[in-house]
């Protein structure tokens, strides 16, 4: 009898431990979507109607590794990493979109945003350049920070979402490490 | 001698096992997602760095937060400074 108890509470936990396994990714994913500095950037290929020229989306156990791998050759880029949770991208070539919709958007998000507790901290508008930095804030700690950028004179805009609790200057010292051109294969 | 052949044959197969978990272990053997991932991450890093550089001077701090406009400011600072 001792026995068979024994054997209902060994399956029972088996269950439990097999069901936990294959819920643990589902709910993953879905707590950087409810994280506060999470912006959902997947909107915007429908919204534009074309297909990002640059699309990032790391988080999760890709992100762990990204930074264990990162640990030997850069300490510094690896302690960064540990404490964001996401970095997601898009960047679209101007030369596909219209402008007045792109900007329509941009107004559209940055109300989002502000609605939404984000914090601008950066708002330049000249004749090339039209770029707004969003920041979130839980208590004393950093979030998330949301970057978009109109660039006329490259032809491009970028929507950069980081999400994590970010040191601003940290991310200004290891970024200046790495160059735009030669860092990546698109 | 054929009674050394099972001991010899043992002996070599150590070696490579040994052989190659030395080799192995001395390479980082990264996955080519990860390393890509990577790159990603970096150019992440690198274009809000810049973004931050080339706006630095135009900083408008509106109403913010004491303390967002105080870690900002020390960020702005010192990529203006470099």
């Amino acid at each position: 009898m001792q026995s068979e108890v024994l054997e209902i509470m060994r399956k029972s936990i088996c269950l439990i431990a097999l069901v936990g396994m294959g819920l643990l990714p589902v709910a993953a994913q879905n707590r950087i979507e409810s994280d506060p500095g999470y912006v959902d950037l997947t909107q915007l290929e429908q919204r534009f109607g074309e297909e990002p020229t640059i699309e990032i989306n790391i988080h999760g156990a890709l992100l762990r590794l990204v930074a264990e791998a990162s640990a030997l050759d850069d300490p510094e880029l690896a302690a960064l990493l540990r404490g964001i949770r996401g970095v997601y991208v898009r960047a679209f070539d101007l030369r596909d979109l219209k402008l007045d919709e792109v900007r329509r958007f941009k107004n559209d998000m940055s109300r989002e945003l502000e609605n939404d507790n984000w914090a601008t901290v950066v708002k330049v508008r000249d004749r090339t350049e039209d770029v707004n930095m969003y920041v979130r804030l839980i208590g004393d700690e950093i979030a998330g920070i949301v970057v978009v950028s109109i660039n006329r004179y490259e032809d491009e805009t970028v929507f950069l979402n980081i999400v994590g609790d970010i040191d601003p200057e940290q991310i200004g010292r290891i970024g200046r490490k790495f160059g735009l051109d030669g860092t990546t294969d698109w | 001698m054929p009674r050394l052949r099972p001991a010899l044959a043992m002996a070599v197969l150590l070696v490579i096992v040994l052989a190659s978990s030395w080799f192995g272990g001395t390479g980082q053997q990264v996955d080519p997602a990860v390393a890509q991932a990577l790159q990603n991450v970096k150019w992440t890093l690198a274009y809000l760095s810049e973004v931050t550089k080339q706006t630095g001077s135009a900083v408008r701090a509106e109403a913010l937060e004491p303390l967002v406009l105080d870690r900002m400011q020390k960020a702005v600072d010192t990529f203006i400074d470099n």
